[in-house]
């Protein structure tokens, strides 16, 4: 399903390799770039995104495989190699550098997990709403929301349990 | 952490040999690379020898701390101590490989379900609790960051300007982190004593 064909595989490469330098100190910043980029300029449908990104928690390997998903909506094949692409040439340079000089780098390093820690928090809270924000969110179903943001935020649940329960419950829903 | 991974002897090893044992562990680890820790033991140094389990360690978290996926990281920096750059790309290529496909199947397989059908239904409250996670993710972070109250304070400041210079202000996502991420930099004092980053606790 190619949802979009102003992207080329190119463009999917540029923002994938851009968005993983945002995942400094653990964090998903890559989302809020591709949210910025794709979703909210409506390139993207916000439930596609949503998608494969659940998808992405349920597969083995790395979360971030959830990028082939996204690159496949932008391009097509070509658009998931070239995701795939974009974030392995960038951690291949980013985990040589880090083996070879990681010692001289370390304070600098450290220093701005600091920071980025609050700042990819905020990049996440802005991927959040705007992801949020074409749903037409109905009242009562905030409290999914709610439950998810605590669940995993205070109870640390798994955001594959959170996500397989919205999914069951969204099921459960259209039965009843 | 005061070490960084030995990668002056890298024992002499096949790059299928490493492409095979990144596959595997690709395919069959679960829930990221700190929930895959044990696997991951297993299969590079009890069976393998080819690091230690201090180097694991070290590795696991430099991974954390780089500009770029853990588990991913963290796979190119055993291909790296193992066999270079090469080493390095072949390693989290070759992780990353099973789970991308399998993506990339079930994006191709799956397509986005109308209101009101099982399908729709399910996509609806999926991206809900995506939303739920997004936020808990940030709230996660934020807390279990280890710094001064005067640089928390100044944290959560960095924290709700994104949002807000960027859906209220119609400011760029890039240029809003790059400035927030300097000024945070500046700004944001590690706790005394704490000569270590302590960030976001490990979440992929």
């Amino acid at each position: 399903m190619n949802e979009s064909a102003s992207v080329s595989a190119l463009d999917v490469m540029g923002v994938i390799m851009m968005s993983t330098l945002f995942s400094l100190g653990g964090g998903n910043g890559q989302i809020a770039l591709i949210q910025d980029y794709w979703v909210g300029p409506g390139l993207l449908e916000p439930a596609l995104f949503a998608w494969a990104y659940a998808i992405g928690n349920f597969v083995p390997g790395p979360k971030v495989s959830f990028v082939t998903g996204i690159g496949y909506y932008m391009a097509g094949i070509p658009g998931a190699i070239a995701a795939l692409a974009g974030i392995v040439i960038p951690t291949t340079i980013g985990a040589s550098i880090a083996s070879h000089w990681y010692l001289k780098f370390q304070r600098v390093i450290n220093h701005m997990t600091l920071s980025a820690t609050f700042v990819i928090a905020g990049m996440m809270t802005t991927a959040a709403y705007g992801l949020a924000r074409p749903m037409e969110i109905a009242w009562g179903e905030y409290i999914i929301v709610v439950v998810a943001a605590v669940a995993f935020a205070w109870k640390g649940l798994d955001a594959m349990y959170i996500i397989g329960g919205s999914g069951l419950l969204g099921a459960v829903i259209w039965m009843i | 952490m005061s070490s960084t991974p030995d990668v002056s002897s890298p024992p002499s090893l096949s790059l299928w040999t490493l492409a095979w044992i990144f596959f595997k562990l690709g395919a069959l680890a679960f829930g990221g690379m700190w929930a895959a820790m044990d696997r991951i033991e297993k299969e590079l140094v009890i069976q393998r020898g080819w690091i230690t389990k201090e180097q694991q360690v070290a590795m696991m978290m430099t991974a954390a701390l780089i500009p770029a996926p853990k588990f991913l990281a963290f796979g190119g920096m055993v291909g790296y101590s193992l066999r270079g750059y090469v080493g390095s790309c072949i390693a989290l290529t070759t992780l990353i490989l099973p789970g991308a496909s399998v993506v990339l199947v079930a994006v191709m397989v799956s397509s986005l379900g109308e209101p009101g059908t099982l399908l729709g239904t399910v996509q609806h409250t999926v991206s809900l609790g995506i939303v739920g996670l997004l936020i808990g993710n940030a709230v996660r972070m934020a807390r279990q960051s280890k710094v001064k109250l005067s640089s928390r304070l100044v944290g959560c400041g960095l924290w709700a300007t994104v949002p807000i210079a960027v859906h209220a202000f119609g400011a760029s996502l890039l240029l809003t982190a790059v400035i927030t991420l300097v000024l945070g930099a500046w700004l944001i004092q590690p706790l005394p004593g704490d000569g270590l980053a302590q960030g976001a606790l490990p979440d992929e």
